[in-house]
């Protein structure tokens, strides 16, 4: 079956008009909810058959599209030229490396918008904003010219700006302006690097700069694609966020309301991660080559002091923040070796899993950090507090949400069977080919994560319940909706984690020159 | 090749279709859906015991070929050549064969006896469907066909009895003790993924069979000695935190907390076990590997053997040492674990030097005494240990308390109870001829044997017997103190219900005939062994060859053993010697309050914790909030300057309606407050003027190349 439409833009459009039929539309609160959640399935379904467009077994074939002479192979691909002067053109198209992404945004936009049933503040203008945020984030996963990649990247600050501003908690005010002041001022690298590329390859297209580059055709190596490599690395990795760029996160979360918190780990964060492979990655090749330790040195740091950190935190948002900072971590520790081993044949197949255990732990990372951040959201909502002190014992009185978070905190510590043992797995192997024994310092952070959520646990919701929660409400159905699909994605990823990994695998050989 | 080999998946399917089943529906199911999971179990058993006999059909005792099931590729490996995947797969030969038998039978037993232990908990369907889990864990440790595979079953066994042990979490004791096994054991779960992670990087395999074939291939290349040392040391660690051995000991006396028969199953076949386990199956990288020209002697980590076997010898007398003083039934027989799997590793340690440095001596005899010898005593130690653990779980069902003081005069109350559990601790002290004295003395025999070789080994074979000697008096002092002498507590106890006590009576009949298994088989060495086959019976052969120093030291340690077991009678017996001599003087107080106090470990341990962590924690968490952060901050209140700067500069300088449009973007963004209250229309008007100025500003950008000069 080939399929022949539109798939794309059909995907770009129907939020953003979604958002405005939602916000003109919506008669009172429910038909808002109602037609916001109806809408996000549009792309919902549209993700999945393009995933399955990636699996030969299921016969679904996409429009396909190579450079003439290129490696790499984008599928529902479209493109028009839009200002053809200077070769700007609306094309986008999915491949190994976005497919997952596009899934990611597509599941958690809805998933996002059950989580928030009870929110009563502008219910309408709430909904709107997540829909058109879903597009912006969308458009920078598939957009494949620069001009249309930077257009979504800078509007995407917008309704997360908002999201915070006007429905965050006592402090989103300070909280929103720090998020927008420190990605604004990120994509001031990102801009200049466009520029740059712009100058060598005169064109917006990123097919054809992908293509220059892995011939050497695009920035001379040496100095040029080296300072390019670690301007970008700051810029994409403050949206990462990497240590020491992080501080904007904590922030961001503890005041963002559950869904924006949802969104913004689950997949703004990975927005950075996406633009690392395939900017500094696919188009500075030598640059990594070169410099790579930069990103080994910050992705340490940063798996390390999220980890140590967390042991200090008393807010659950914050603990889970900091825990984003972490594991994100893996993303660029997973980049660099994934580069750094590639340089030798013996190290070639650590370099595949380094490569792809950093894809691999940002769709992880998604969908774990949206079930923790659900979880802490309704607690914090029904209990009026997140403070892991405050608490104590509420299994007895609240069993679905505590099995939820017991999971979530499971997945998240990289137990195996579930996704995020996957991810780590893969980008450890990948760092010990790379980089030998060194693997040892982010690996024994390990002990610190069971740690901190293990006594989270234990401080939180075991032992003898504090007579203040005797009547704590357990989760609502659009609670536990959400956070069992989650959950089986958990399982389904962690048990069978090939789904991805087979395609991920073979794209990061393209892209390392590894066979 | 096996018959019917596919159905070997569906012995750890079927414990875990029951863990899907009961924790779904069985709150609605009676007994919490216990008679589920006990027929999962059941039918585990049965398949298992279907491949065991045609394991030992098939190449007869003693030649066993290894099958590998075929499962699937878990994670890809190179897309041209597939080096590197990983797949998951079972192996069935004789070791994981005979181990699936033996952990589905005391599962079983362990799960019907929980029926009448459990009747009245509330939280039913929450423990059987953790158990199924847990033995699913376990089933999957022992068939696995790579080390990967291991560890993740490994992991959900160790989350099994995280959650197990915790069990009823609102005691703050029982919170405390999930945590600390989960931690500890941790931390051999990460030196053990170290170890997973070199392994994969030298051989691209995880799978037993392909590494010992790379292994003489690589040798000098990738294999270097430093890898070949650092390998099994830390898939060692590994085994170290799972089997509790010195100094990840910590966790076990308290996982006491859990139900008892929970402390049965992690004790007799499932958890502890599979540290031993994992040894055994990493004798790939301790012995010597016969290649095609001969057997490669030099890849041989003897340090690393030294290692293990020293661990074992060191942490026998130190854990034995701290059961002596205790007064609760159930931490002795914790202690007592601790100390007998201190025994397995040492005559694990022992089989891998011997047989390396008979290979260096030009032998090509193998010898793997040690290693049939210590999973010989993990068999019989399987069966007396749930024997005695359950025996304790009915006495503490009776008494309501785990403390020894409380007890006594038991004996003519619950006479099943007492009489099972007397055999089960004849079996721990190693007195002839019940099990746990002919595997004992295999482990000591070859331990002295190896004296020849290092005579390190020696002063591990004083361990050894010495162990010998306490292992008799505490588990006597225990008995004694729980049956003999008067009713020292309250209530009126009473014998447990038929279901329970037949479950012990079963326990209590392989706990003698499992030290048989030897004498059918020609020696256990016939049934389990590295490599090849050999026939080596306890006792038997020293006799027939009439070697009169392995008789005198089997002596030797029987004397001790029985030694052991006259002191307690002594003292708790016949009180001819009263308890309070061992803490008359300072001296005897002082080493009585030693291993009262676990020679204070768990006390540092928890002072580094929540001391030295916890403070690093909150000196990096406040580096974070006023350095980092701090500096953030202050270069952004220089922004907010020059933005307000360039604002000033803009609406003096400029004019012009592009400019004021992204203006008004700026001052939206910057100055917010006065636009919070405001109305929700002017954020859509902003938003949408925000839009068009980029798209006028990436316009204007992108057509600027153009008027400079660039095509």
């Amino acid at each position: 079956m080939v399929l022949d439409l539109p798939i794309l833009s059909i995907m770009l459009l129907a939020p953003a008009l979604g958002a405005i039929v939602v916000y003109l539309g919506g008669k009172n609160d429910e038909t808002a909810r109602i037609i916001a959640l109806a809408i996000s399935f549009i792309p919902l379904v549209f993700s999945i058959v393009l995933l399955l467009g990636f699996f030969p077994v299921t016969g679904v074939e996409l429009r396909g599209f190579r450079e003439p002479g290129g490696a790499f192979m984008y599928r529902a691909y479209e493109s028009a030229p839009w200002f053809p002067t200077v070769s700007i053109s609306y094309s986008v198209g999915v491949d190994e490396l976005s497919v997952p992404l596009v899934f990611l945004t597509c599941l958690l936009t809805t998933l996002a918008l059950v989580i928030n049933w009870d929110e009563k503040h502008r219910v309408r203008e709430f909904y709107a904003m997540f829909l058109f945020m879903e597009t912006t984030i969308l458009g920078v996963f598939v957009s494949l010219d620069f001009f249309l990649f930077f257009l979504f990247w800078e509007v995407g600050l917008v309704p997360m700006y908002f999201i915070i501003a006007v429905w965050g908690g006592p402090r989103k005010q300070y909280a929103a302006l720090k998020f927008f002041l420190f990605t604004f001022a990120a994509s001031i690298p990102v801009l200049i690097g466009i520029f740059a590329f712009y100058a060598y390859g005169s064109t917006f297209s990123m097919t054809q700069l992908i293509e220059s580059a892995r011939t050497g055709g695009l920035v001379p190596a040496g100095t040029a694609q080296n300072l390019l490599f670690v301007a970008l690395l700051a810029g994409f990795g403050t949206k990462l966020p990497t240590w020491p760029l992080h501080t904007w996160l904590p922030d961001a979360h503890v005041e963002a309301p559950t869904g924006g918190s949802v969104i913004l780990a689950g997949v703004l964060l990975k927005l950075g991660g996406y633009a690392l492979i395939r900017v500094n990655v696919q188009m500075l090749p030598q640059g990594a080559q070169d410099v790579y330790w930069v990103a080994a040195i910050l992705g340490a740091i940063s798996i390390v002091y999220g980890a140590v950190v967390c042991l200090a935190q008393d807010d659950l948002k914050r603990l889970v923040a900091y825990s984003s900072v972490s594991h994100m971590g893996f993303v660029t520790l997973g980049i660099a070796a994934g580069v750094a081993a590639a340089r030798s044949p013996a190290t070639a197949g650590g370099a595949l899993l380094g490569m792809s255990g950093a894809i691999f732990q940002m769709f992880a990372h998604g969908i774990v950090s949206a079930a923790l951040f659900m979880v802490a959201g309704s607690i914090g909502h029904k209990a009026g507090t997140r403070n892991i002190s405050e608490l104590g014992g509420i299994a007895a009185v609240t069993p679905r949400i505590s099995a939820f978070m017991m999971i979530a905190f499971l997945a998240s510590l990289g137990l195996p069977g579930l996704v995020g043992f996957v991810a780590e797995l893969s980008v450890f192997l990948g760092t010990y080919a790379a980089f030998g024994l060194l693997v040892l310092i982010p690996l024994l952070t390990v002990v610190f994560t069971a740690a901190y959520y293990i006594w989270t646990m234990q401080r939180a919701i075991f032992g003898p319940l504090n007579p203040r929660w005797k009547g704590l409400e357990d989760a609502h159905s659009y609670e536990s909706v959400p956070l069992a699909v989650l959950t089986i994605l958990f399982a389904v990823f962690g048990i069978l984690p090939f789904l991805l990994l087979d395609m991920t695998v073979a794209w990061a050989g393209r892209v390392l020159g590894v066979p | 090749m096996l018959e019917n080999a596919w159905l070997a998946w569906m012995i750890l399917g079927s414990p875990l279709i029951a863990f899907v089943v009961v924790g779904l529906v069985g709150r609605r199911l009676p007994e919490g859906g216990a008679h589920v999971v006990v027929g999962s179990l059941a039918a585990s058993l049965v398949i298992a015991v279907y491949f065991l006999v045609q394991v030992l059909q098939q190449g007869a005792i003693g030649n066993s070929t290894a099958t590998t099931v075929p499962g699937f590729t878990w994670i890809p490996g190179d897309p041209a050549t597939g080096e590197g995947a990983i797949g998951m797969n079972l192996l069935i030969d004789n070791l994981s064969a005979f181990l699936l038998v033996l952990v589905s039978f005391l599962s079983l037993l362990i799960a019907i006896f929980s029926i009448g232990y459990m009747h009245e908990e509330a939280g039913k369907p929450r423990y059987y469907a953790e158990i199924a889990l847990f033995v699913a864990g376990m089933l999957g440790t022992v068939s696995a066909d790579n080390f990967l595979q291991l560890l993740i079953f490994w992991e959900i066994m160790g989350l099994c009895s995280y959650l197990l042990i915790g069990f009823w979490y609102h005691k703050p004791e029982a919170a405390s003790a999930a945590k600390k096994a989960f931690l500890v054991t941790r931390v051999g779960d990460v030196l053990f993924l170290a170890g997973i992670l070199v392994i994969w990087n030298v051989f691209h395999s995880f799978r037993f069979e392909e590494i010992v074939q790379k292994i003489p291939v690589l040798w000098g290349g990738a294999y270097t000695p430093q890898l070949a040392l650092l390998i099994p040391l830390f898939l060692f660690g590994g085994a170290v935190g799972k089997s509790a051995q010195f100094p990840l000991h910590a966790w076990l006396p308290d996982a006491m907390e859990g139900p008892t028969t929970v402390s049965a199953l992690i004790h007799a076949a499932t958890m502890v076990k599979a540290g031993v386990y994992l040894t055994a199956r990493s004798f790939i990288f301790l012995v010597p590997i016969a290649t095609g020209g001969g057997i490669l002697v030099q890849a041989v980590p003897w340090n690393a053997i030294l290692v293990i076997a020293g661990i074992g010898a060191f942490t026998a007398v130190f854990a034995g040492s701290m059961a002596l003083a205790n007064y609760d039934i159930k931490r002795v027989l914790a202690f007592s674990t601790i100390s007998q799997l201190a025994y397995m590793f040492l005559g694990l340690g022992a089989g891998a030097y011997l047989m390396a440095s008979e290979a260096a001596h030009g032998s090509t005899e193998v010898a793997t005494a040690g290693y049939s010898a210590a999973l010989f005593h993990l068999t019989n130690h399987a069966f007396f240990k749930a024997l005695l653990f359950l025996a304790a779980g009915s006495v503490i069902h009776a008494v309501h308390t785990n403390d020894m003081r409380a007890m006594g005069g038991l004996g003519k109350l619950m006479p099943w109870t007492s009489k099972t559990m007397l055999m089960g601790a004849l079996a721990l002290s190693g007195i002839i001829p019940f099990s746990g004295f002919f595997s004992k003395d295999d482990i000591l025999a070859v331990t002295f044997e190896t004296g020849a070789s290092n005579p390190l080994f020696y002063l591990m074979w004083v361990a050894g017997i010495g162990t010998a000697f306490m292992t008799a008096f505490y588990t006597f002092r225990m008995w004694l103190m729980t049956f003999h002498g008067e009713f020292r507590g309250h209530g009126h106890p009473h014998e447990s219900p038929r279901v329970m006590t037949s479950v012990l009576i079963v326990l209590s009949v392989f706990t003698i005939a499992s030290g048989a298994i030897a004498f059918l088989t020609n020696g256990f060495g016939n049934l389990i062994f590295y490599e090849e086959p050999h026939a080596a019976l306890p006792l038997i052969t020293p006799l027939l060859e009439a070697n009169v120093v392995e008789l005198a030291l089997t002596g030797l340690s029987l004397a001790l053993a029985l030694a052991g077991v006259g002191l307690a009678w002594a003292v708790y017996g016949k009180r001819v010697i009263s308890p309070s001599t061992f803490t008359k003087t300072p001296t005897r107080a002082f080493l009585h309050s030693m291993l009262v106090n676990r020679y204070w470990i768990d006390d540092w341990y928890n002072a580094f914790g929540s001391r030295t962590v916890a403070g690093f924690a909150r000196a990096v968490d406040w580096f974070d909030r006023n350095v980092v952060d701090g500096i953030v901050n202050a270069l952004g209140r220089g922004g907010v300057v020059v933005g307000a700067l360039s604002d000033l500069f803009d609406r003096k300088v400029i004019d012009g309606a592009v400019n004021s449009i992204s203006l008004e973007t700026i001052r939206s963004s910057l100055a917010l407050r006065t636009r919070q209250t405001g109305q929700v229309q002017n954020y859509t008007w902003v938003i949408v003027l925000g839009i068009v100025a980029i798209l006028v500003l990436a316009v204007l950008l992108g057509i600027l190349p153009r008027i400079l000069g660039r095509p």
